[in-house]
């Protein structure tokens, strides 16, 4: 699934590291999310909506 | 923003030593304690009976298994993913080597369980390298 995870983060000027520390989870995920190869859990994806002030489903996008 | 450094062992090594950390401390007594006698019971052949030292061997192995799934307990669920991927992988290599070799009379005994673990490594780093790809 295709995200905008990086653009919102790289606005706020986080480091991956910073934005999976504030989200609770490892850099690794957010490298992953990202890069679209790995789709986070809702309650994941519903910390990073709040976090980055982005409603989910513009935050995230299927693959047409 | 701050550089980040993409090095895959350097992100491995690193959150590995975040996962210790995050084991309980219990954990870590039971996985050091149960390596280092499985260690001792291994190289230095103490004069005991055989069946002895088998079962210290066996309680030893068991005690690093306990330590292994606490610390994996730690992990968020980007490394579970790992994780499932990993055992997916090892299930199919294991059982086609294993099958391989009991066709071709290759008696493996303890080494069953090296094979388990080494296929397992093995899908560990590629589902690692697979899911961090851009």
């Amino acid at each position: 699934m295709r995200n905008a995870v990086r653009e919102l983060r790289q606005l706020r000027g986080w480091t991956q590291q910073e934005l999976g520390a504030r989200v609770g989870t490892s850099r690794q995920a957010i490298i992953a999310i990202e890069n679209g190869r790995f789709d986070p859990s809702l309650p994941l994806a519903i910390r990073l909506s709040r976090l980055l002030e982005k409603p989910i489903e513009q935050m995230f996008f299927p693959e047409e | 923003m701050p550089a980040e450094r993409d090095s895959l062992i350097h992100d491995l090594a690193r959150e590995t030593w975040d996962s210790w950390i995050a084991t309980p401390r219990w954990a870590q007594l039971v996985l050091v304690g149960g390596a280092a006698v499985h260690v001792v019971a291994s190289v230095t052949q103490p004069p005991i009976p055989y069946a002895l030292l088998g079962v210290i061997r066996v309680a030893a192995f068991v005690a690093i298994i306990v330590g292994l799934i606490e610390n994996a307990k730690t992990l968020d669920e980007f490394y579970s993913r790992v994780y499932l991927e990993a055992s997916a992988i090892a299930l199919v290599l294991s059982s086609v080597i294993l099958y391989a070799g009991g066709e071709f009379g290759l008696r493996l005994g303890l080494l069953t369980v090296v094979v388990l673990y080494a296929t397992f490594l093995i899908g560990f780093v590629a589902a690692f390298a697979r899911l961090r790809r851009a």
